[in-house]
């Protein structure tokens, strides 16, 4: 039995669904299962998805109303402010899915079946935005360690030798990869607009050259400087990337068409890095 | 000795001579040794959190690739009873908004008509108010962890209402923010850490110790994941376009 229109006026009428008409639970009921059972992996039939959606996410404030509920119904009211009577179900049906939704992405019975172990190993692949080739990022490229800051000495010594590998590099990358590295000294998502539009490049290609960049650093480092060990090149490597993204973005202050870059909202304060 | 056969000598001796100091060069830079520099591991607590919003985000991966699929199965044909149903909408049916009073601290729903750009729900803190009409909100994440340093974990039970998200706030009109409805309040102390990692972020202040675990793990990498959140939540262009809107 599908739901209409007059089903959801019922209950948001009426408060509780058990108050509501036989018809009117059947109808709702059946609607939420059907949202909430058409994610793969999100079938656990035992799960009462109407009570986690009254429970959980219409959850009621202090003063005891339920503001999501009000959002909800608003919701279709847009839409008839719109002139579109005809999409008021759709778009009720539409607001009742975004919060099942986060329900089910964020409540600890749901997400318990999409979910993992939580001892995850630091080498373990974490995925990434396009990367291009190559293999995934490993929690340890997304958290890698520090260098102990009482070691000053150790760390001069690091930035007197990643400096020139830096400025060698620098003299072979192309354009699209020094727009790359400016967007990441300034913070700023490589997949934006504006980086790919300035970069003249898919962002396939120019989320690739960052890890063009970095296995050409990795080269140098090995090549550079063989018996020292991995986690120590490492190390160097991170502090040549730094470098290198400096390089970039003051070669980028001075171009023309990369001043766009400069007006992103950027997420630099988030940013931690060796520089 | 003829002439050539000592110039002939001299170049195979110059050469020799540059040969050696080549040598003596490789072997140099075969033995350039870094010392042994000690690295210090990320804390614990920001493994665990990356890991634990890598989850998150895995999950609502999954969702979209399958929203597309879901959201046509919502798009049923309006029929002759819906049509009926839509002429007879009470007018009470929506709780009219709490306009006023605009108060710092204070947790709002907006209206979907105070964001027409946005289809969920967006739960915000006021933080500031100034003199002149406008004011600074904080929006809360969507996710139950902290992604970045600018963001807080609120110790809140509430599904929307878990981590604000200080990167994202906006300073907006007090017309679109009273187009809403007042959920609860921050709380003095709440109030207070959320402006100490705002500060944070805009005013490069130190974060307060006891605030350093409630906040989530730095970005270090270009091609961190949380990049693509941080451009997939941003609210700005939302706000702008509702500012732009305003009569």
């Amino acid at each position: 039995m599908a739901d209409t229109l007059q089903n959801w006026i019922e209950w948001k009428q009426k408060c509780a669904l058990d108050a509501c008409s036989p018809e009117t639970q059947q109808a709702l009921r059946g609607f939420l299962a059907e949202v909430a059972y058409s994610y793969g992996g999100f079938d656990d039939k035992s799960l009462d998805p109407w009570h986690e959606l009254e429970v959980y996410a219409l959850v009621p404030g202090p003063r005891g109303r339920k503001p999501s509920k009000d959002w909800l119904f608003d919701y279709i009211q847009r839409e008839e402010m719109r002139g579109r009577d005809d999409w008021m179900l759709w778009s009720l049906r539409q607001g009742v899915w975004s919060v099942m939704r986060t329900v089910m992405e964020t409540h600890e019975p749901w997400r318990r079946e999409g979910s993992r172990p939580r001892n995850v190993s630091l080498n373990a692949p974490e995925g990434g935005h396009e990367r291009g080739e190559g293999a995934a990022l490993t929690l340890q490229d997304l958290l890698p360690g520090h260098h102990d800051t009482g070691d000053e000495a150790g760390s001069i010594e690091l930035q007197r030798f990643a400096h020139p590998i830096a400025d060698r590099l620098f003299k072979q990358l192309k354009r699209h990869e020094k727009v790359a590295m400016a967007a990441a000294c300034l913070g700023v998502p490589l997949s934006n607009g504006v980086v790919l539009d300035v970069a003249r490049r898919e962002k396939s290609v120019v989320c690739g050259s960052i890890k063009k960049v970095e296995i050409a650093i990795n080269k140098e480092a090995s090549r550079e400087f063989p018996k020292d060990d991995d986690e120590t090149k490492a190390l160097l490597g991170r502090f040549v990337f730094c470098n290198l993204k400096v390089l970039c973005c003051e070669w980028a202050k001075s171009e023309i068409k990369c001043a766009r870059l400069f007006t992103i909202r950027g997420h630099r304060e988030d940013y931690d890095d060796e520089c | 000795m003829s002439a050539s056969t000592a110039a002939g000598a001299a170049a195979r001796a110059a050469a020799a001579a540059a040969a050696a100091a080549g040598a003596a060069a490789a072997a140099a830079a075969s033995e350039k040794k870094l010392g042994k520099i000690k690295v210090v591991p990320p804390p614990i607590w920001q493994q665990k959190c990356l890991v634990a919003w890598l989850d998150e985000w895995k999950i609502e991966q999954s969702f979209q690739a399958q929203d597309s699929r879901v959201k046509k199965s919502l798009n049923q044909p309006t029929s002759q009873e819906n049509r009926k149903a839509h002429s007879h909408i009470p007018a009470d049916l929506v709780r009219p908004y709490d306009r006023q009073p605009l108060a710092v601290g204070q947790i709002r729903l907006l209206s979907p008509r105070a964001l027409p750009d946005v289809d969920r729900p967006v739960y915000v803190a006021v933080l500031r108010k100034a003199k002149s009409n406008y004011c600074l909100v904080a929006p809360f994440s969507l996710f139950t962890v902290p992604a970045v340093p600018s963001e807080l974990m609120t110790g809140r039970e509430e599904p929307f209402l878990r981590v604000l998200s200080l990167w994202n706030c906006q300073t907006t009109t007090a017309e679109i923010v009273g187009t809403s409805w007042i959920f609860d309040d921050l709380g003095r102390q709440l109030l207070a850490d959320a402006w100490a990692v705002y500060q944070r972020f805009t005013a490069k202040l130190p974060l307060p110790k006891r605030l350093t675990q409630r906040v989530g793990p730095p970005l270090s990498h270009p091609l961190d994941p949380r990049y693509e959140y941080l451009e997939a939540a941003d609210l700005d262009s939302a706000f702008q376009s509702a500012k732009a809107a305003e009569p």
